[in-house]
């Protein structure tokens, strides 16, 4: 049955009859017209308008009741029109007969066209049609389906038929009502592609990772997890991991349910073949939508590989740390700027630990990098340099080093450190400097023999000339000579057993100042003789001490006969008419004897100053037999002292012998 | 007129000795302890001949001889070298002659003759 013409008429029409009142009112209104028209035409045309007014009533009633037009009260109208869903009524050969507002919005006004040809564009019934099922058996069918609007836009839609029945109950009409899934359908499958890729994720990340519910039980575990500890769902996680029959002291995944959030262990676990594994496992919470923590994801790595690894690094470190401070040697290590990064324990005991200060600063006590520094030259070339340097140590005392700089490369290969290694060569130095004596020792000896022996021979020539000439005094002068000379001699030879090893030591209790006055008795006249006071100054008794007596004697004989030769031996210009020697002695507060000898001699010069210990030619001199400072040396030294000297050119030179009082073989 | 020998040395000892075999020689003999007092005296003395130790004190027997043989004055004096470290001298221009102690009176005698006669 088609619509009546005339959209408003038809409207107002059906408005009108849609309520008793309206009906009854329609149908006096039209009586009324009849009358009139039968009344002013004929009854015959009365007859037919009555006839076509109650056909088209009958029609419109008709469409009103049947096919839910019932639907077009005020109310319903509304409702189906603005319902945020396609709404379309067709009849049973599938034509569209109503529409809603959101159906014209994007397929048309296509009221009576076929509802396949307005979704689809199809000229035929779709396949499985869900309003032909509804005519066919009067019950709500769903679809989905794929449609195109009237500006050619695909979209999705879930449709619903509902039947629309007469009084009968027959149905008379299909309500399709369509909802627009497009986006649904996107995020749909937007969320289906997140899914797999997080099913991805979770399967192939190369670590253990399951989900587990607030009872502990496993939810779901990923490939990796599967194959290393089984775990089925619902099994306890303490159990399938570390075979436990309760959730694990200290449980990560316990703290996370407490607080929510993240905590991480590091745990050791027994594999599927039966080695061990160390993990480092994370727990972290898992929300549901209404924000309550439902569940936890444990994330596991193993780490066994690295930890191995870090193991050993650590013990290469412990044994490189033990090397470092271990090896006997001082080990400094610095950067560019010299100043020290780091230094072994030998290193700072010997010379303080001050990282960050300059090396030049530590170890030499200077203010500006040292001229051929071998630290620079390494930073330089990138190559190895060594030298031997003095160093001052820690309590002020030097000591001869051999240093060696070596590069520390980073991983680019360039030169950020350099390693500066020490040794105390202060010892070899030592002995060098002593057969250095030793050979100049036995080079000034055999020069002083060679001298004495044509002193011997001069003797006896002298004493035969004289014997010769009949001339006693002559004979007189050579045997003087010749006892000299051996006296000489014995000196030398006395000296040499003093500085050789085999010498034993023969320690007593003695008043020092006796030994002084000995010597200042023994050469005072002679040496007055030769222009040169010698002088006393000593407490009459200081106090006792251990001394070897001889070695004492030579020590100050020595030093003695040194400043006597130095002042017979002045050839300055402007030297005095006299000189004299001064010999002291004293106990200091910190119980040490203090020994001196000072003269009034021409002075060291400042380049013998240096090696005066060593320099024979200047201690050369009558009575001196060369080995004079050797032997204060060696006495000092075993006396467990110490020797000094001062020295100015052209005023005189003051030696010190500085000795530790003893009054038993061990005392300190 | 005997011919006079300069002797420098600054043992004393070896003085005496030269000086008792260069007079038994025949020849006048003058002494000094070291290379300042042995100019001293050659300008003093004027010898004939310098006997010279080269190992004294200060390096003076060493400052003697290069001074007497760089200065024309003093170029024509002879000098024997009486040293007790042997080379030593070698680093200088030639002496007359070079004796090590102990020295052998009987050549050095000879030299001094060869010099003197």
């Amino acid at each position: 049955m088609r619509s009546i013409s005339g959209r408003t008429i038809m409207r107002v029409y059906v408005w009108a009859i849609a309520s008793l009142f309206r009906v009854a009112m329609v149908a006096l209104a039209t009586a009324a017209l009849l009358t009139a028209v039968a009344y002013l035409i004929d009854i015959a045309y009365a007859g037919l308008l009555a006839a076509l007014l109650g056909f088209g009533y009958g029609a419109a009633a008709y469409q009103v009741r049947n096919t839910g037009m019932a639907l077009d009260f005020p109310g319903v109208d509304r409702f189906f029109q603005r319902v945020p869903c396609y709404l379309s009524i067709q009849d049973k050969d599938l034509r569209i007969i109503r529409v809603n507002k959101l159906f014209r919005r994007h397929f048309g006004q296509r009221i009576g066209e076929f509802c396949y040809k307005v979704y689809k564009g199809s000229d035929e019934a779709c396949p499985g049609c869900p309003v032909l099922k509804t005519f066919e058996d009067g019950q709500t069918h769903t679809a989905q389906e794929s449609v195109v609007t009237k500006n050619g836009r695909e979209v999705e839609i879930i449709v619903y038929t509902t039947p629309v029945t007469d009084e009968e109950g027959k149905v008379v009409g299909v309500m399709e009502m369509s909802t627009n899934i497009t986006d649904v359908k996107q995020l749909q499958q937007e969320v289906e592609v997140k899914r797999r890729e997080y099913q991805n994720l979770f399967d192939g990340v190369p670590c253990y990772l399951s989900t587990i519910d607030r009872d502990f039980r496993i939810i779901r575990v990923n490939e990796q997890f599967r194959k290393e500890f089984g775990g089925e769902t619902g099994e306890f996680c303490y159990k399938a991991v570390y075979g436990r029959d309760s959730v694990c002291p200290d449980c990560h995944i316990a703290q996370t349910f407490k607080d929510g959030k993240i905590h991480s262990r590091e745990k050791t676990v027994t594999k599927a073949d039966g080695g061990k594994a160390h993990l480092i496992v994370y727990a972290s919470p898992i929300f549901d939508e209404k924000g309550e923590l439902t569940a936890a994801m444990e994330m596991a790595t193993d780490i066994t590989e690295v930890k191995t690894l870090q193991n050993k690094l650590h013990e290469t470190q412990e044994r490189f740390r033990q090397l470092f401070e271990g090896v006997p040697c001082y080990i400094s290590i610095q950067d560019r700027d010299l100043n020290i990064i780091d230094s072994n324990q030998r290193f700072k005991d010997h010379f303080g630990d001050r990282p960050g200060t300059a090396c030049y600063e530590v170890y030499k006590k200077r203010g500006s990098a040292c001229p051929d520094c071998p630290v620079m030259a390494t930073f330089n070339d990138g190559l190895i340099h060594t030298r031997e340097e003095t160093a001052i140590n820690g309590d002020g005392s030097s000591s001869d080093m051999l240093v060696q700089s070596s590069p520390i490369h980073d991983e680019n290969g360039e030169c950020v450190a350099v390693m500066e290694v020490s040794t105390d060569i202060s010892r070899v130095k030592q002995l060098q400097r002593e057969l250095t004596y030793m050979g100049q020792t036995v080079a000034v000896m055999a020069h002083r023999i060679k001298n004495i022996l044509m002193g011997l021979e001069g003797g006896i020539f002298v004493v035969n000339t004289g014997f010769e000439d009949d001339d006693q005094e002559t004979v007189v002068k050579g045997w003087e000579m010749i006892e000299r000379n051996v006296s000489r001699v014995s000196a030398i030879v006395k000296d040499l057993l003093y500085c050789s090893k085999e010498r034993e030591m023969s320690f007593e209790m003695l008043e020092p100042g006796s030994v002084l006055r000995n010597v200042h008795e023994l050469f005072r006249d002679r040496a007055a003789r030769d222009g040169v006071d010698l002088t006393l100054d000593a407490a009459e008794n200081l106090p006792e001490g251990l001394f070897d007596r001889d070695a004492l004697h030579s020590l100050v004989t020595n030093l003695v006969t040194n400043a006597i030769d130095a002042c017979v031996n002045d050839s300055r210009e402007d030297r005095a008419e006299r000189h004299a020697v001064a010999i002291t002695a004293r106990l200091d507060d910190r119980e040490n004897y203090r020994i001196a000898v000072a003269d009034t001699g021409p002075g060291i010069p400042g380049h013998v100053g240096e090696s005066v210990f060593d320099d024979f030619f200047s201690t050369k001199g009558r009575e001196g037999t060369g080995l004079g400072l050797l032997v204060v040396n060696k006495v000092a030294e075993e006396h467990a002292g110490t020797i000094t000297f001062e020295s100015t050119e052209g005023k005189g030179t003051i030696f010190r012998a500085t000795i530790p009082r003893k009054t038993s073989p061990d005392s300190e | 007129m005997a011919k006079k020998i300069l002797i420098i040395d600054d043992e004393e000892d070896i003085r005496t000795f030269l000086a008792t075999l260069f007079k038994k020689e025949g020849y006048d003999t003058v002494t000094a302890s070291d290379g300042v007092k042995g100019l001293e005296a050659l300008k003093r003395e004027d010898p004939d001949l310098i006997t010279l130790d080269l190992q004294m004190p200060n390096n003076t027997g060493t400052d003697l001889y290069r001074k007497l043989r760089r200065e024309d004055k003093y170029k024509g004096v002879p000098i024997i070298v009486i040293s007790g470290l042997p080379g030593r001298h070698l680093a200088l221009p030639e002496p007359l002659g070079v004796f090590d102690k102990p020295i052998d009176r009987d050549a050095l005698m000879e030299k001094v003759r060869e010099a003197l006669e």
